[in-house]
């Protein structure tokens, strides 16, 4: 199976066409690490140990220890796609094509059926996603949106309510279920 | 061996309810296998908020059921469509796909079958032979010792599929440290809570599993709308012929062997297992050159290492509280719900329940073998749903079960927020498995780690007193270290025997 991957044996030391830091990985990299910035500054808020306790273990040493690890193994992010492509398993295949608006509409309706949670109630919340999505989708048959609008939620909210008896969020709905 | 806990633990799967479960376990684990993009990992994340309700017995034993189920779904829509419904048929389609194109779908699906459950079966035999042995091993590991076996498969993150073991790592690592946002259990220090009492209690696991799993899933699947496969028309299956059974059964067992050592080996998946299974069933073929083009032994020996990887994984999670792959993570991420802590003393003190997760897996075997060859016709048309009606079912699901588990819209946000960002990691490499197991053994590092620095008086170099620690210590470095060291001396070593070639 592996003699078919693109330069497995003949990539190997062929020269890189990549350059050695690659800029979406620095990119990563320094998010990463401006991550970990704010949280060992938070770490900096936390009381020190009582010595009457009889131990010296602070809130801040398991954290502290796990962010100096991802960050030494963060600074060598940039630097690994250089490595990878030389043995032919570059990772800018798959990121080289760039997010499609479908995704990014996709991305943006499920914020508005969370965000609308509170308002629509979760029922009409999940009715909103099972219309929204595949109209999104190219889904035309709109009466088959429409028995899947109705019939879905319904058995979900059926399984949730009655069977684990999870109190929905009301929402404008709410005197209906009441 | 335990009889009696034996006898109880399969007891206690009598109860007509528990087998139904289990029924309907293996149900969603087919479909859901057979479905390309749904992943049983997914499918056990999703299910994790309606198992709270259960008994935990029966709530694992569904689970167990659908990662057993799940495993084999993938070979359905890896035969007929050639693509794999999960990850672990990638290599299943490589021979799958070229017979049903000959026109021997049902062989090959029967093929696939057979071989899933003797894999299956043997794997558990190797469990439940090993689970105890392990966890009494493990019996006598102090703290400090606990915590270099759990750094030891943290480190294992670095040779997990994915291509970039670098990734695998920070992103494992990335696990444990939003592990460890809330109250610290030793000082009562809030930690990266930033005021939000929401956070006191920490980052629920259920709903960031659901995110990273579905939704991460389903932003990657509305990039291909617009993919038709070609589908080889709906067969009936066939079981093998006593030739075939002749043919493939040593490459079986070779593969149930090596699909259960690497299913043993903690943070090694199915997927790794398969492609392993693959490559052992071509070495040892007498028909390399049939390969790629519908060899039997080629289908065979994926689907037993794939099968008995689910088995070997199990091990590890029971008997150490580690687990073997991302979706024996939920399981234990499960037990713990329940209120059970996973490891040695789970099988010390409630051995009954690990026999009844064994037995549970067992009938599954046996039942998806059943489900799979009378129902193989109606999986391969439940490709047929469309995503515009099947991924919306998905996020209503995974929104509804998130907000279940606590009733609050918080972890609804977690969710989402979990699902974006592991969309825009695993475009740049970084898988959510390793996040998850870091997730999860999180707790569990740093537990360890603070007891045993108490124990050392905050000595670091305590840890090296212990020769246990140290072998653990010592594979930790050849885990990470090991590839890339290997790499470096190959074209060294490769010099020095051409030296002596050329003499």
């Amino acid at each position: 199976m592996d003699d078919n991957r693109p330069g497995s044996e003949e990539g190997a030391g062929t020269p890189a066409s990549s350059p050695l830091v690659n800029p979406w990985d620095l990119l990563i990299a320094a998010i990463i690490v401006a991550i970990c910035a704010v949280l060992w500054f938070d770490t900096f808020a936390y009381d020190t140990p009582n010595p009457m306790l009889g131990h010296y273990i602070t809130a801040a040493m398991f954290p502290r220890t796990l962010m100096v690890a991802i960050i030494a193994l963060t600074l060598l992010l940039p630097f690994e796609n250089h490595f990878l492509e030389r043995q032919g398993s570059g990772l800018n295949e798959d990121r080289a094509v760039p997010i499609k608006p479908i995704t990014c509409l996709t991305a943006l309706l499920l914020f508005l059926v969370v965000w609308s949670n509170p308002w629509l109630g979760t029922y009409l919340a999940m009715v909103a996603a099972c219309i929204g999505l595949p109209l999104l989708w190219g889904e035309r048959r709109l009466w088959l949106i429409a028995i899947y609008a109705a019939v879905f939620p319904a058995l979900v909210g059926f399984l949730f309510v009655q069977g684990l008896l999870v109190s929905f969020l009301p929402g404008i709905t709410g005197h209906i279920f009441r | 061996m335990q009889i009696d806990a034996i006898l109880t633990g399969i007891g206690l799967l009598a109860d007509p309810f528990n087998f139904f479960l289990i029924f309907i376990g293996v149900l969603i684990g087919v479909l859901v296998g057979a479905l390309p993009g749904l992943s049983s990992v997914m499918a056990v994340a999703l299910l994790l908020p309606f198992t709270i309700g259960l008994e935990p017995i029966p709530a694992i034993a569904m689970m167990a059921a659908l990662y057993c189920a799940g495993t084999f779904g993938g070979s359905i829509t890896a035969i007929l469509i050639n693509t794999p419904g999960a990850p672990p048929a990638v290599a299943t389609a490589l021979d799958g796909f070229p017979l049903a194109q000959r026109g021997e779908a049902g062989r090959a699906l029967g093929i696939a079958a057979f071989s899933s459950v003797v894999g299956g079966v043997l794997s558990l035999i190797v469990f439940i032979l090993a689970a105890p042995a392990l966890a009494a091993v493990a019996l006598s590991f102090r703290p400090q010792e606990y915590f270099a076996l759990t750094l030891f498969g943290l480190s294992m993150l670095a040779t997990i599929s994915g291509r970039s073991s670098l990734r695998n790592l920070i992103a494992g690592l990335a696990g444990v440290l939003v592990s460890t946002i809330g109250v610290h259990l030793v000082s009562g220090e809030e930690r990266f809570t930033f005021g939000a009492t929401y956070l006191y209690e920490g980052i629920g696991f259920v709903p960031v599993l659901v995110g990273l799993f579905a939704i991460g899933e389903l932003l990657r699947q509305s990039e291909t709308l617009d993919i038709v496969r070609e589908r080889i028309a709906s067969v009936a299956v066939k079981l093998p012929s006593r030739e075939d059974i002749r043919l493939i059964m040593p490459t079986v067992l070779r593969c149930s062997g090596v699909g259960t050592f690497i299913g043993i080996l903690p943070a090694e998946g199915t997927t790794v297992a398969a492609i392993m299974g693959y490559n052992e069933a071509k070495r040892w073929s007498k028909n390399k050159h049939e390969f790629g083009k519908g060899a039997i032994e080629g289908i065979a020996g994926p689907e037993a290492a794939n099968n008995a990887g689910t088995g070997g994984a199990m091990v590890p999670t029971l008997a150490l509280g580690i687990p073997g792959s991302g979706t024996t993570a939920i399981i234990l991420a499960a037990l713990t719900m329940h209120g059970f802590r996973p490891g040695p003393h789970l099988i010390r003190e409630t051995p009954e329940f690990v026999y009844a997760i064994f037995a549970a897996m067992l009938v599954a075997n046996f039942l998806f073998l059943g489900i799979g060859l009378a129902g193989a016709k109606l999986f391969s048309r439940i490709t047929l749903v469309p995503k515009t009606f099947l991924w919306p079912s998905v996020f209503v699901f995974a929104m509804v079960g998130s907000y279940s588990f606590n009733g609050s819209l918080f972890d609804v946000w977690v969710m989402l927020i979990a699902g974006l960002v592991g969309y825009v990691m695993m475009r740049h490499g970084f898988g959510p498995a390793p996040f998850v197991m870091g997730l999860i053994l999180g707790p569990l590092v740093e537990e360890n780690w603070s007891q045993a620095m108490i124990i050392f008086d905050n000595n670091w170099l305590g840890f090296f007193t212990s020769w246990i620690c140290n072998v653990f210590f010592a594979l930790t470095f050849l885990s990470i270290f090991g590839g890339p060291l290997w790499r470096l001396l190959q074209p060294m070593l490769g010099k020095r025997e051409a030296l002596h070639g050329d003499d």
